[in-house]
């Protein structure tokens, strides 16, 4: 395996995967980060082009990075943890009782924010999205 | 200290000062004292990888290098790993670059995006290793999207420090 060392500034390798998979197919197995330094793994076979290339999608992506922003893989972990929470405020074992208990349009509001919330962040932690939610 | 086969003595046979310190003493110095080594790790920063072909965790700190005397060795990894999303992880202990495990290493573990992620406890002991200087080194990859091993990056309820030691063990 061709192990190609780019850089010592800390990046989200999410970064950039997914456009070095669409370059470079299977030639690339993915990236590596260990004391900030980050090493991008590719096929033995792949052509000093393709490592050129792989070197310049990395810089591109390296010069788009918000440094306000936390790392993608940061935010997926504080949305599972918020999806968890929301979950854990629904008692499944009564749903039915609950829903039938519903009698007036601000308690039916109530609970389908409750559980559209719990699945907005489930659905995040999972990567299905990645915008914000307000509340 | 270097281990003796220890001699077979016979009949009426005279213990002098240098039989005795050759097989009793420098064995149990042997036995005390075998090739070893240990890295407690502590990183500014976490180990991350997206790779999905074995790849190093870190070639200084994740890898111990001793001079065996021909016994089987014993090596342990404990680490914490937590993932971008619900994923599996692999380990495997290369030797000589030489990997010990299957297509899918020594152990494999599906993770998640919890705090604290997975404890990963990869024990294994060797058979047949020749006598002689030994890389010992762990790798790693990943089904899909990014594993975390945390690695003492200060995180708070997460910093949490592995640890990789090599032991001949006779």
């Amino acid at each position: 395996m061709v192990e190609l060392e780019v850089t010592r500034d800390p990046i989200d390798l999410n970064e950039f995967d997914s456009d070095m998979r669409a370059a470079l197919g299977g030639k690339y197995y993915g990236a590596s980060s260990r004391k900030g330094v980050v090493v991008l793994h590719l096929s033995d076979d792949a052509t000093p082009s393709e490592v050129n290339q792989a070197r310049s999608i990395f810089n591109a992506a390296k010069a788009a990075v918000d440094p306000t922003k936390p790392p993608l893989s940061v935010g997926l972990a504080e949305r599972a943890d918020r999806g968890r929470s929301s979950i854990r405020q629904l008692d499944f074992n009564d749903i039915q009782t609950r829903i039938n208990n519903i009698s007036n349009l601000a308690e039916a509001k109530t609970f389908l924010i409750q559980l559209t919330q719990a699945v907005y962040f489930l659905a995040a932690a999972q990567g299905f999205t990645d915008q914000d939610l307000d509340s | 200290m270097a281990w003796t086969t220890p001699k077979t003595w016979v009949a009426n046979e005279g213990l002098t000062a240098a039989l005795f310190n050759t097989h009793i003493r420098d064995n149990l110095l042997a036995l005390k004292s075998p090739p070893r080594g240990v890295k407690n790790i502590n990183e500014a920063t976490d180990y991350t990888t997206t790779s999905t072909s074995w790849a190093y965790i870190d070639t200084t700190d994740v890898s111990i290098t001793i001079t065996t005397t021909g016994g089987d060795v014993t090596v342990f990894w404990l680490c914490n790993v937590k993932g971008s999303t619900s994923i599996t992880v692999y380990f495997d202990l290369w030797i000589d670059g030489t990997p010990m495990g299957g297509d899918s290493g020594l152990v494999a573990q599906d993770i998640n995006a919890g705090t604290a992620g997975e404890a990963i406890p990869l024990i294994f002991r060797t058979n047949g290793l020749a006598a002689g200087s030994h890389q010992f080194r762990i790798v790693w990859r990943v089904s899909s999207g990014t594993a975390t091993i945390l690695a003492g990056a200060g995180t708070s309820g997460a910093d949490l420090h592995p640890q990789f030691s090599v032991v001949e063990t006779g």
